[in-house]
């Protein structure tokens, strides 16, 4: 009597990710810049800013509420209008 | 999407699969009515797709790993925990893909902290690394399987571990939460009460801290200290994350002395440390990269300077585990291209 | 990395802060993550590790000194070295251009030992080098004498500054019968 059972070698590879075209220069652009928490991140975004404002580029914060998991959704929709995202501190 | 395999018996099945997905250990056949007791046991979606599995980078979903945890023998209760153990196996900073194909022993140590461990049938106490408990031998063993069989880490193959360790059968244990005077791992780790969190660390094989004599912290964590300072461990040359599993007995000495888990830290980040000089003749030293390691701790150019071999407190991953009964405890150094994550269940 | 995977899923283009100590996993977790193989060196920025010590105006400090560095990979345009002790690709030159040059000057220690070190290949960040010893004789008590993979872990280091994208290293080795 024939038995069937599961392979447990899981499926194929995927399509690699996409990865979007940068902005050829960030004036007038929004930037996002994404905090996620971790060890003076803070810090490094808001100079990050400050120089951003210097090239003439908006800027737009979002905040992870813990570094280890992955952002929420409504964190990620928070930056969603952004031509460029900063994120720190990985790793 | 997993498929199915057809056999002309369960004989036949069983001797396939023991040949070619087991860790040389017997497996369970993942039949469909096995598999289906798993997937009701979690509200996940058996299709939805987990990653891929280094180093083959074959796709892994739900119902993979509840294929991989029948084969591992898992119980129902204890495939949620299984589940979580995979998912923050496959994270980035984990670094799946070099615990498979290091030449050292490296495998993921597994402790769960919390109410669902012991809901689960998780053992805690007498043995809690050793066999004869159901649930913490497959949680590790489902993971095992799932790098074996998904990933295509297999010895000489892609698996590059110089000797390998029993560990790489299984290394798991559940945190003794009524035997611990502190707040539990998850706590520590930040999460609400009453989540259970999963925490991986990559791990060479436990080495035990035997003491009966002392009474007062110092002297017991020295003698921790001395453990983990040993050269041989990659830790000495190249500071990272350890796990120190304090047995009951041990925690409460520390504890009735007003310490707590940061004060353990704190004094092992500062003890556990060996000079630059100890370093020098050691088998590991590597004058480019130890010489810089030990600039972030005093000067490169003193003998005397201590590299400590946890890069900073926060690093040792401290969990109460075993029964109260004896003084053994287990410090575990690290693989040291992988840095230790946790997930609630 | 992983939240960077969904910018750029989401047609958002992203620049990574990281910790040093991610350095040594980073291409693996972005193959891991399906991102291309050049992905790193395009949108990564490393600080060292560990920055929650430092006051707030060294990190303001860590941040300015690699600021043409930020600004290079936001707008994709070739990275700029931090501290121009290992230079960075340029537009120009190409990865295997590049591999070539570094295994060159690897080599150039092991001639006196009478070895010579070939670039065969650079794919895939794997880069393969075939080891010839024209010289048993001067190539006693030489490096050239070390086993194959305390070799490749030596040209590993040697090279990685000049090949950040490396991430293994195929010693083809005369001496192995294998």
């Amino acid at each position: 009597m024939t038995v069937r059972v599961y392979d447990p070698r899981g499926s194929r590879r995927p399509a690699k990710a996409e990865t979007a075209p940068r902005p050829a220069a960030l004036s007038g652009a929004t930037v996002g810049l994404l905090d996620n928490s971790k060890e003076q991140a803070d810090v490094m975004l808001e100079r990050i800013a400050s120089k951003l404002d210097g090239q003439g580029a908006r800027i737009a914060r979002a905040r992870k509420g813990s570094f280890s998991r992955v952002a929420e959704p409504d964190v990620l929709d928070q930056l969603r209008e952004c031509g460029a995202v900063v994120t720190a501190l990985g790793g | 999407m997993a498929e199915l395999l057809e056999f002309s018996d369960a004989d036949a099945a069983l001797d396939h699969y023991i040949e070619h997905f087991s860790d040389g250990l017997p497996v369970v056949l993942p039949t469909e009515r096995r598999v289906a007791q798993l997937l009701a046991a979690t509200t996940r979606e058996p299709d939805f797709d987990l990653g891929a599995v280094p180093p083959g980078g074959a796709r892994l979903t739900v119902r993979d790993v509840a294929v991989n945890a029948v084969l591992a023998g898992c119980p129902a209760p204890a495939f949620p925990i299984a589940l979580t153990a995979v998912e923050a196996a496959l994270e980035p900073a984990f670094n799946l893909n070099g615990i498979q194909s290091t030449t050292h022993s490296a495998t993921p140590l597994i402790v769960v902290s919390g109410l669902a461990a012991a809901r689960a049938g998780m053992n805690a106490s007498f043995n809690a690394f050793g066999p004869h408990n159901r649930a913490n031998a497959a949680v590790g063993r489902t993971l095992r399987l799932v790098m074996a069989n998904v990933g295509g880490g297999l010895p000489g193959k892609t698996d590059m571990s110089v000797q390998g360790s029993p560990a790489k059968y299984t290394f798991c244990a559940a945190e003794n939460l009524e035997q611990s005077p502190w707040p539990s791992l998850a706590e520590r780790e930040g999460y609400a009460p009453g989540t259970t969190s999963v925490t991986l660390m990559a791990a060479e094989d436990g080495h035990v801290v035997a003491d009966h004599r002392s009474a007062d912290p110092e002297r017991l964590l020295e003698n921790v200290a001395d453990v983990m300072r040993a050269l041989g461990t990659l830790n000495a040359c190249l500071p990272g994350p350890m796990t120190l599993a304090l047995c009951p007995q041990h925690a409460r000495i520390v504890a009735n002395a007003g310490w707590s888990v940061a004060d353990v830290q704190r004094f092992l980040y500062e003890r556990a440390a060996n000079s630059l000089e100890r370093l020098t003749a050691s088998g590991e030293f590597d004058r480019a990269r130890t010489l810089g390691v030990a600039a972030r701790y005093g000067d490169p150019g003193d003998p005397r300077t201590r590299v400590p071999v946890i890069d900073a407190p926060e690093s040792l991953i401290v969990c109460v585990v075993g029964a109260s009964t004896g003084g053994f405890s287990t410090v575990v150094p690290s693989w040291l291209a992988s840095r230790p994550v946790h997930r609630p269940v | 990395m992983r939240d960077a995977v969904e910018f750029e899923r989401r047609g958002i283009p992203a620049v990574v802060l990281a910790n040093d100590v991610f350095r040594p996993i980073a291409d693996a977790t972005a193959e891991l993550l399906g991102l291309p193989s050049d992905y790193v060196e395009r949108a990564v920025v490393y600080l060292p590790h560990p920055t929650s010590i430092l006051s707030r105006e060294a990190v303001k400090s860590l941040i300015d000194e690699r600021w043409d560095e930020i600004l290079a990979k936001l707008t994709g345009r070739a990275a700029l070295s931090a501290d121009g002790a290992s230079a960075a690709p340029s537009l120009e030159e190409s990865p295997l251009e590049l591999a070539r040059r570094a295994v060159d000057a690897f080599a150039e220690g092991l001639r006196a030992d009478g070895a010579e070190l070939v670039l065969r290949a650079y794919e895939e960040g794997v880069l393969q080098a075939q080891l010839d010893v024209f010289d048993a004789a001067a190539c006693e008590g030489g490096v050239c004498l070390l086993p194959a993979p305390q070799l490749e872990a030596m040209i590993a280091a040697f090279v990685r500054p000049a090949l950040p994208g490396l991430r293994a290293v195929q010693l083809w080795d005369p001496r192995d019968p294998t």
